[in-house]
């Protein structure tokens, strides 16, 4: 047989040469089937994460060298079924379809196989050259179960291989296999599925219809389209209506309405229903006549632990207890690294500047990108192990358990219980929160949990609450915090509530979900989920950060002091460290009152800066709030993170950084402002978007559109509430 | 108004009036085109057996069904119509 492999469209020259050939490989399979561990085995670390155009589906490829070819792989998203339910089973269809792998490998979760092979039903149903991976056969092994795997791989038109993917057992074998079937054009006869003589008459009319007046459309396989017209497949009915004009499909509407109905008459049931039926059907007789023996199956381990975990009265605690372990582990724990982290920033800041010596580079380099990039480079650690312990839940299978036990609680608000873990980690920091939005299906619960994931209180707003309630609110500085910490829970569930009837019109996702069996995760399959995810983070920080950190940095520095106004600090220093010298004040005192020098020039260089003047500029749009130009520029610059709120409020109150933690600082505060400015300020910090990290990371996932909204949402509700706070204090004063 | 249904004790009701720890029949979805090939995609089809694993008052269900474990919202618990099985 002559070897002939579908050469890709563009073959470079250098391909020539090589002789090596191109293969793709995509691989499909149900949630839970084990899909990903099969194509970590194949791949390796040689992987790229990337999104699907469009929609925040991960798209997975990888590429590795087999007996002189290149293979790419693609791990298709994990799809029960090839409707148009979901993203994923779109993507999974249309990728199949429109982009033509050489092969496809289904991955089957071996101890499901009723499950597993409806979908494979769907996958023969198109033209693809399909192998199955028996992934998780050891399990089959054990039971006892034997299945002629020979007969089965006739019935399904595709080769059937083996796999334990846990163990990387049939990796090679698959591969081989694989590479067997593109060489050979073993495309094996297309299995059709009956449907029964009711549905294969229409199907056969459709088919007929198809031919003769939507020729243009024959991109797709006659059969299949007629299969899908009949289940109303959303993405087909909304392709064909904008290729052909509006008559043409009204009357194809019809014409597959009247089959619908005729259908109906007859069975009673939709076709819908039928072909579901119909595809359970082949999967159950398959299976009947390959099982030789099949052990009964006992309540598993995995339904006992479940009596436990989701049981009505411990279900809720331990959740709480597990979620509490996670902030511990990873506001805790994770703050050792991060504090190393920062001082490893800041050696390098400090070598740099030694080596550099003052001037502007330097003060670029130190200051503006080893200071912004770095800010955010030391949450590095604490988001590794937020999204180690979310992959460790998700691969051991209690993510979806976790979103079952608070079903209910987030559907009063008009959310999807999957909402919650994304608004818990909010609390933590929200760039990984909204990132955590992925789990979401439905595309409008996810935005409005993402819009609202705002509002749950960042780490980093934490410090100006301190610093607030500390200076006005003494011993009773905790309960105003977490008076803050509700402001921000309510205000969620308000704008759940308000969004949901506005803007994202529609019930909430209909609540299915499977509960998959309690797995050990595998190390190897948690560091990889926590790296791509965390490497994403740092890419941003490389990439976005970087260039806003120049742009702050900029905006700080210029314009610059002129000679004359720098004059009277550099006498002062100078006279201070002449009485140093005549010792006429202690070592401490002289670096007291350096210290104070430096300060007070700071706050001048500031109040000079782009970034000073333009606080004064804005000051007119604070004052309703009650804030001065000093609040409204440290407001402007917590858009760079929270957390520089504080530390450009000492700036600008000339406090040195030796006092920053000591009472003084708390004490400029207390004398400037009113407890009711104090606690005004600290809700309008709760309020506003948290960073514009968390803003470059809503754009990559909502996109353009909704980052504005979001943006624009935040600035408009902090102004407006903060506003009606201080006109109320001023009346009731 | 309802088709006979085999080895169901012939009283249909909602997915939602079940009790925890008892085997029904699927009966049929009520609900459009896409809730119903979602649900069947994950197994629940008419006359397929299903036990009801865990009910929590006015929550979200549980049930085994095709030897898996699903989590059904309320909303969807009403949309399924299922019959008591006769045991055996």
């Amino acid at each position: 047989m002559t070897v002939s492999i579908k050469k890709k469209n563009n073959v470079s020259n250098y391909e020539k040469f090589q002789d090596k050939q191109e293969i793709t490989i995509a691989i499909a399979g149900i949630p839970n089937s084990g899909k990903t561990t099969i194509f970590n085995n194949l791949t390796g670390a040689r992987q790229h994460v990337g999104n699907y155009p469009g929609v925040t589906v991960e798209q997975k490829t990888g590429e590795l060298n087999f007996r002189g070819y290149r293979i790419k792989i693609i791990d298709l998203p994990g799809a029960y079924s090839l409707t148009a339910y979901s993203a994923e089973e779109v993507i999974t269809r249309d990728y199949i379809i429109n982009q033509k792998p050489d092969a496809v490998i289904n991955v089957i979760d071996a101890s499901n196989l009723e499950r597993n092979l409806y979908l494979t039903t769907q996958l023969i149903e198109i033209d693809t050259n399909l192998v199955i991976a028996f992934n998780m056969s050891d399990i089959l092994q054990k039971e006892g179960t034997i299945i002629d795997t020979a007969f089965l791989s006739r019935l399904f038109g595709a080769s059937i291989v083996n796999t334990v993917g846990s163990r990387n057992t049939g990796t090679t074998e698959l591969l081989e296999i694989v590479i067997k079937s593109v060489k050979d054009k073993n495309h094996k006869k297309k299995v059709h599925i009956s449907y029964g003589d009711e549905l294969e008459n229409e199907i056969a009319k459709i088919s007929r219809y198809i031919e003769s007046d939507l020729k243009h459309l024959i991109k797709y396989d006659t059969r299949w389209l007629s299969v899908k017209l009949l289940e109303q497949d959303q993405s087909i009915l909304g392709e064909l209506e904008t290729i052909t004009d509006s008559e043409n499909y009204k009357k194809t509407v019809s014409f597959i309405e009247n089959s619908i109905r005729h259908i109906k008459n007859i069975t009673g049931t939709g076709p819908v229903t039928l072909i579901a039926e119909a595809r359970y059907g082949f999967v159950n007789g398959a299976l009947k006549e390959s099982i030789k023996k099949a052990p009964e199956r006992k309540i598993t381990l995995s339904d006992r632990v479940d009596s436990v975990l989701l049981n009505r009265y411990l279900g809720l605690p331990i959740f709480a207890f597990i979620m509490w372990g996670i902030f511990q582990l990873v506001f805790k724990l994770g703050d050792y690294p991060t504090r190393w982290l920062q001082i490893g920033f800041d050696k390098l800041g400090s070598l740099i500047s030694g080596a550099m010596g003052p001037g502007l580079l330097q003060s670029l380099i130190v200051d503006g990108i080893i200071g912004g990039v770095g800010g955010v480079l030391v949450f590095t650690p604490k988001i590794m192990l937020l999204f180690i312990s979310i992959a460790v839940l998700e691969d051991a299978g209690y993510m979806s358990r976790a979103a079952f036990i608070m079903d209910r609680i987030m559907h009063g608000i008009g959310l999807h219980g999957k909402s919650f873990v994304p608004m818990l980690i909010g609390f933590g920091c929200t760039v990984p929160a909204y990132m955590c939005g992925r789990t979401l299906e439905n595309k409008n619960d996810r935005l409005i949990t993402m819009h609202i994931n705002t509002f749950m209180s960042c780490g980093g707003r934490l410090p100006i609450y301190i610093l607030f309630a500390g200076a006005f609110f003494g011993r009773y500085a905790g309960n105003v915090i977490f008076s803050i910490y509700i402001i921000g829970i309510l205000m969620a569930v308000a704008f759940a509530k308000i969004l949901r009837i506005t803007r994202f019109k529609g019930e909430s996702e209909p609540f299915v979900m499977e509960l998959p069996v309690y797995r050990l995760p595998t190390f190897k399959g948690i560091l990889m989920h926590m790296w791509e995810r965390t490497w994403l983070y740092i890419k941003k920080a490389g990439t976005v950060i970087l260039a806003i950190s120049i742009i702050v940095w900029i905006l700080f520095t210029f314009p610059q002091i002129v000679a004359e106004e720098k004059q009277p600090f550099q006498d002062r220093l100078a006279l201070a460290r002449q009485q140093y010298e005549d010792s006429s004040i202690s070592a401490g005192q002289f670096s007291e009152i350096e210290s104070q020098i430096n300060a007070e020039f700071g706050a001048l260089k500031l109040e000079k800066s782009a970034a000073g003047r333009l606080g004064h500029f804005i000051e007119p749009v604070f004052r309703p709030l009650g804030f001065d130009w000093r609040l409204a520029v440290a407001s402007i610059t917590g858009i760079a993170g929270k957390e520089v709120v504080v530390s450009t409020l000492g700036t600008i109150f000339s406090i040195s950084d030796s006092n920053s933690d000591s009472g003084e600082f708390m004490g400029a505060i207390k004398n400037s402002y009113s407890p009711s400015t104090g606690y005004n300020f600290m809700v309008f910090s709760l309020l506003y978007f948290p960073c514009i990290a968390s803003l470059a990371v809503f754009r990559r996932e909502a996109g353009t559109k909704e980052m504005l909204f979001q943006a624009l949402f935040t600035l408009g509700l902090a102004w407006v509430v903060s506003l009606i706070i201080y006109q109320a204090s001023k009346l009731f004063s | 108004m309802y088709k006979s249904v085999v080895s169901g004790s012939g009283r249909v009701i909602l997915l939602s009036q079940s009790e925890q720890n008892k085997d029904y029949i699927v009966v049929r979805i009520i609900g459009g085109s896409i809730l119903q090939s979602r649900l069947h995609s994950m197994g629940i089809v008419p006359d397929e057996i299903l036990k009801v694993v865990l009910k929590a008052g006015g929550g979200p269900i549980a049930i085994a069904i095709k030897g898996v474990r699903i989590a059904l919202g309320r909303g969807i618990s009403h949309k399924i119509e299922v019959t008591e099985q006769i045991s055996k």
